[in-house]
């Protein structure tokens, strides 16, 4: 089983497209925020990156989380819709490698976002500030924790929908859990932030001198989900 | 020689027994009809066989692998169609079978001939989900004889066809095992079909086996039991309502 047949298998479902329209529209959110009011934002104390995440980072990782759902579903679906997942699951091949190859291919696909937004961060921090020197590290620094910080969302998102016959209970529980996210995003709590779905919309400046913790616990999140989802299977197969 | 064996094959979901203890025996180079009404397992049974479901007594070999701990071996070997197609709507129906080519690391010719084999070349570029039902069965099909493979498991496969397509599958199904050197164990609720094309026949009714062997056979089984003996669809049917009669009367 490869990476390549797992791309293939969700072509012309709309899983490419949604995803970059998706990240076109996050990265488009700083551009607009501060270009429509730049005098707003150039004169805060701060970092240019922290005072450009501060303004956007909130809006542009619940559409990230939206993404991920949204890719995880779809590539689901297709398994499920026409009964293909039977077919696979008559092959020579373990289930725990499509979900994880899925799991990867989520991923994979939620770094195109993840980048065009970090190319709008720069962008916006060259055309309407006046950038520190350390400006790009820390914008580079930002993407790569970002990015550590995903993992989980995609590693529940894909076990959920790998266990779901029906996409709209997925896309469902996602959206029920991004809501979750938003109340919880409130109270300011490790134990609330670590939730799979709250990590993304920490930053490393956010972060600060707990980033290790964080990326701990994103790791830890990611490989306890992983477990979980290959018991889960183990289970469904064996109730069947 | 046995290709597939089980014995006491056995499936049960709480208190009801899809599969119970079955002994089934399927000669190497032969086609195996699986009959039986529906409900009766036959689906359960070939699953099972799969690995698709796990049983819940008794044991099978398949060309002298033993599931689960030769489940990969055994599903490399054998080309399934299980409880009508299942394919990637959103691919094209070649697509589908390049998937299935590369996880068999078969070589690239094998979709084509794949595709020849079951009528589906012209329409390859098509997506699946615009087939009719006939070609989503074909495409099944194709997704089964694939690589040509020494066993296959086909339930029902002529469900949805029309009456040529029907036609044209049997005389597919019934050419296998001289054309690939293959063994085939196909299911159906239609003794007729069968007939047409099976060497041997099981009969399963309430997840038990009723009669394994072949046809000349089965009219003996049936002349002992004084059950009628000509027509093999009286027969089919005597033997059902036989078995039906007597597990009244134990529930009784």
């Amino acid at each position: 089983m490869s990476f390549s047949i797992e791309a293939k298998k969700v072509t012309r479902t709309g899983f490419y497209p949604a995803i970059i329209l998706g990240g076109i529209i996050a990265a488009a959110v700083p551009l607009i925020n501060i270009g429509a009011r730049p005098e707003n934002f150039v004169n805060r104390d701060g970092s240019t990156l922290a005072v450009i995440l501060n303004a956007n980072w909130s809006m542009v990782s619940m559409l990230n989380v939206f993404a991920v759902i949204l890719g995880a579903c779809v590539m689901w679906n297709v398994e499920y819709g026409e009964r293909a997942i039977e077919k696979m699951r008559t092959l020579p091949l373990k289930m725990s490698s499509i979900v994880g190859l899925k799991g990867i291919l989520l991923l994979t696909m939620a770094l195109v976002p993840v980048i065009l937004e970090h190319l709008s961060i720069v962008l916006c921090g060259y055309l309407w500030f006046a950038p520190e020197s350390n400006f790009i590290f820390d914008a580079t620094k930002n993407f790569i924790f970002s990015i550590l910080m995903l993992l989980p969302v995609c590693g529940v998102m894909t076990a959920i929908a790998s266990v779901c016959r029906n996409m709209w209970i997925s896309l469902g529980i996602g959206v029920i859990c991004v809501f979750a996210m938003t109340i919880m995003g409130g109270f300011d709590s490790f134990a609330v932030k670590i939730f799979p779905f709250s990590l993304p919309m920490i930053t490393f400046a956010e972060a600060g001198e707990t980033w290790p913790s964080y990326g701990t616990a994103s790791l830890l999140e990611t490989v306890i989900i992983s477990i979980a989802a290959g018991i889960i299977w183990k289970l469904k197969v064996k109730s069947e | 020689m046995n290709i597939i064996e089980t014995s006491d094959l056995t499936k049960k979901y709480g208190d009801f027994s899809a599969v119970s203890g079955i002994d089934m025996h399927i000669r190497k180079g032969t086609i195996y009809g699986f009959l039986g009404p529906n409900g009766a397992g036959k689906s359960t049974t070939m699953k099972m066989l799969l690995g698709l479901t796990k049983p819940t007594g008794g044991y099978f070999s398949i060309d002298g692998r033993r599931y689960p701990e030769d489940r990969t071996s055994i599903l490399r070997n054998v080309g399934s169609f299980i409880e009508g197609p299942a394919f990637y709507g959103n691919l094209t129906g070649e697509e589908n079978l390049e998937i299935i080519r590369k996880i068999l690391g078969l070589p690239r010719a094998a979709v084509a001939a794949a595709l020849k084999t079951v009528g589906l070349y012209e329409a390859r570029k098509r997506p699946s989900r615009k087939y009719s039902l006939g070609m989503k069965q074909r495409l099944g099909l194709a997704g089964a004889i694939i690589g040509h493979p020494p066993i296959l498991i086909l339930d029902e496969p002529t469900n949805g066809l029309d009456p040529s397509g029907i036609h044209e599958i049997r005389e597919l199904i019934r050419s296998l095992p001289k054309r690939y050197d293959c063994t085939v164990m196909v299911s159906s609720h239609l003794l007729s079909e069968i007939e047409l094309m099976a060497d041997d026949v099981g009969i399963l009714n309430h997840g038990k086996l009723l009669y394994e062997g072949t046809f000349s056979g089965l009219r003996d089984f049936a002349a002992d039991r004084g059950l009628p003996s000509k027509d093999l669809e009286d027969i089919f049917l005597s033997i059902i309502q036989e078995d039906n009669k007597s597990r009244g009367e134990i529930d009784r």
